[in-house]
């Protein structure tokens, strides 16, 4: 059972790596299902189901947010939650105190957490594996306590409450449908990010940089630059992603906002979906987010918690069972219903699927 | 100055029984190079078990040690069978997700069943703390306290002088080489999960009087677990067991003379600093935290 670790193919790399240039075909379901999605919630339009919308893309584009540094670089970060905090309570600060629009503070937001994203990398650059992993969420909990115990900034373990005043302003909103339409911007231009990312130099850079960091820094790669670059940006765009659930809920508080569920959550959904795709972040959000809701919402009557329990062995059955995740079984399905479209390129059949 | 002598001791007795809770930690990261992300809800799991048992029978925790230690046990076994068995040869981030599923799993099953109450044992005697001159100290510490020394003993002579721990420092050293010598690594695997499964379940016990237990009492001890893993070099035990005390130290004084709830915030910063400077720990191995071990 231990002669398949070999060293070359374990390591802290992503479960999966369909990475690398995409097809069309796989384009096209997506955005099949994303339509089908959103057309479901404008029929329906009850205001639970459009709830249940926002929360998934929501959560999609912050999946795909950590997927950047989580499933890009390899660097698996369970302290997101401090970004995702201080997007959050950035913007909300500065629009409590000195009236700052959200549309501009959340650029503050995205500034800080981004240096401060940069900081960890830089920190902890020397770092592998478990021991990274750790300490980014070691260094959540700071911000977490931090911002629990800083009263006369972040109100403490109160929270802070941002009045349910409509203003486009203010970017609080009576309909959801601003929101849904905010939300899916924000997954959107996530989406087209990571596309983007995947498809530049840069990309690859991250890509050689996870998969063998000596061989990438023998053709020049600078890993450690390549490194915090990919957390700062996905630092930073988790922040915009922590403003917009600030003014969505218009309540704040360092135990729900900062919390490492948080960090686990946007690490499970890439994980469920796919780590290290464009596609798997938003697949993951796409089952889980609705899936936790509708199950909150069927048990919620018998008994608290039941829906997370269901959720946490789903997890454990799709990440044992199907380790590339949803967008890794999706695309293996199409590659075998039109083998030309989904076959990955040769140089990346060495660490697909066949080993993990 | 009583005073300082006063936390030091309860901070030392403090973190011996964090260093139970992490040894089991530490010796299941060593041996399978996996981080178990579920270690807080085995935790928990033991602190319940252990409370079912003293408010149904009325037995002290350290009698009901005998039952929940092999019950941790044959539940260590179960989850590696399970769970981390079918992850171990796929990337080693399997099993963390894995592992992080059945933490929620367990930690939602606890509240389901338990609901969220606080659940706590009677204190011994009445809960009169002992004293000695100057210093008082409370029963359940200082039993902690000799029970953590106890085990952390035994272990390392069982280390030192038994087939089954020498395979064990063999196969920390080096997992190829220790296969080569003929030691069963996937047999040790499984032993070592279940053993230190085990110990969360004396970890459980010896907790239980100090701590109440809710569902999400793990996530807590956990974390320091973490810490006090890293802080003596993963797969250390002694290290473990000196991280651990240093953790009760820093503890019992920051929230003294800081604030208690900064205390937390302390630990965590001594944690990125020995990251920064000492990646290995106290004790750990040498370039370990470099290559992630298990590159």
């Amino acid at each position: 059972m231990v002669e398949g670790r070999s060293p070359a193919s374990v390591g802290i790399q992503a479960i999966s790596f369909s990475a690398a240039p995409r097809r069309g075909a796989l384009s096209i379901i997506e955005m099949v299902v994303l339509a089908s999605c959103i057309v479901v919630a404008v029929v329906v339009s009850n205001r639970y189901a459009v709830d249940i919308m926002i929360r998934t893309f929501l959560w999609a584009g912050l999946a795909l947010a950590w997927n950047i540094a989580g499933g890009y670089a390899g660097l698996i970060s369970f302290g997101h939650a401090a970004f995702f905090g201080i997007g959050a309570y950035t913007s909300t600060i500065l629009l409590l105190n000195y009236g700052v629009p959200p549309w501009f503070g959340m650029f503050a937001g995205t500034l800080i957490a981004g240096c401060a994203g940069a900081l960890l990398t830089m920190v902890c650059a020397r770092l592998r594996g478990p021991f990274f992993i750790l300490s980014t969420l070691a260094a959540g909990e700071v911000v977490r306590i931090a911002a629990l115990n800083w009263r006369t900034l972040t109100g403490g373990p109160e929270g802070l409450e941002i009045p349910p005043v409509p203003s486009v302003v203010d970017m609080v909103f009576k309909s959801q449908w601003p929101y849904a339409t905010i939300v899916i911007a924000y997954m959107l231009a996530m989406f087209a990010l990571s596309v983007w990312i995947e498809q530049t130099r840069y990309g690859y850079y991250l890509f050689a940089t996870r998969d063998d960091e000596d061989g990438a820094s023998a053709i020049g790669i600078n890993p450690r630059h390549t490194r915090t670059a990919a957390m700062a940006v996905s630092a930073a765009t988790t922040a915009i992603g922590g403003t917009l659930f600030a003014q969505y809920f218009l309540y704040l508080d360092p135990t729900h906002v900062i919390s490492p569920d948080i960090s686990f959550q946007f690490a499970l959904i890439c994980a469920v979906g796919g780590l290290g795709t464009a596609s798997g972040p938003v697949f993951g959000a796409l089952i889980i987010v609705p899936l936790s809701e509708l199950l909150r919402g069927l048990l919620s009557q018998s008994t608290s918690g039941l829906h997370l329990v269901i959720y946490g062995i789903i997890v454990i059955i799709v990440i044992l069972y199907f380790p590339s995740g949803i967008s890794g079984a999706i695309s293996r399905a199409a590659s075998r219903l039109s083998p030309r479209a989904g076959l990955p390129p040769v140089s990346n059949l060495k660490n697909s699927d066949a080993e993990s | 100055m009583s005073t300082i002598v006063q936390l030091l001791v309860s901070g030392i007795m403090l973190g011996g029984i964090y260093a139970v809770m992490s040894i089991g930690l530490t010796l299941i990261f060593g041996v399978l190079k996996i981080v178990n992300f579920a270690h807080g809800e085995f935790l928990m799991l033991a602190m319940y078990v252990a409370w079912a048992i003293v408010s149904s029978t009325g037995i002290t925790t350290y009698t009901a040690m005998a039952v929940v230690t092999p019950l941790l046990f044959g539940f260590g076994l179960l989850v590696y069978l399970l769970i981390v068995r079918p992850g171990i040869e796929k990337p080693h981030l399997v099993v963390v997700f894995a592992t992080m599923g059945l933490s929620i799993a367990m930690q939602n099953l606890a509240l389901v069943a338990m609901t969220a109450d606080l659940r706590d044992v009677p204190p011994l005697f009445g809960g009169a703390p002992i004293k000695f001159g100057p210093l008082y100290l409370r029963v359940e510490l200082l039993l902690g306290f000799l029970i953590s020394i106890a085990i952390t003993l035994a272990l390392t002579l069982f280390m030192k002088h038994t087939y089954i721990g020498k395979a064990i420092r063999a196969t920390v050293q080096d997992r190829d080489a220790a296969m080569l010598m003929g030691i069963n690594v996937p047999r040790l695997f499984l032993l070592t999960f279940a053993g230190g499964s085990a110990l969360v379940g004396i970890a459980g016990c010896i907790m239980l009087p100090l701590y109440s237990t809710f569902p999400t009492v793990g996530l807590n001890f956990v974390l320091i677990a973490y810490v006090v893993v890293v802080l003596g070099g993963m797969g250390s035990m002694e290290g473990a067991f000196l991280g651990g005390i240093c953790i009760g130290i820093v503890q019992s004084l920051s929230g003294y003379y800081v604030a208690p709830a900064y205390g937390q915030m302390f630990y965590f910063l001594v944690f990125l600093l020995v990251m920064v400077f000492r990646p290995n720990g106290l004790l750990g191995q040498r370039g370990a935290a470099m290559v992630g071990i298990n590159e």
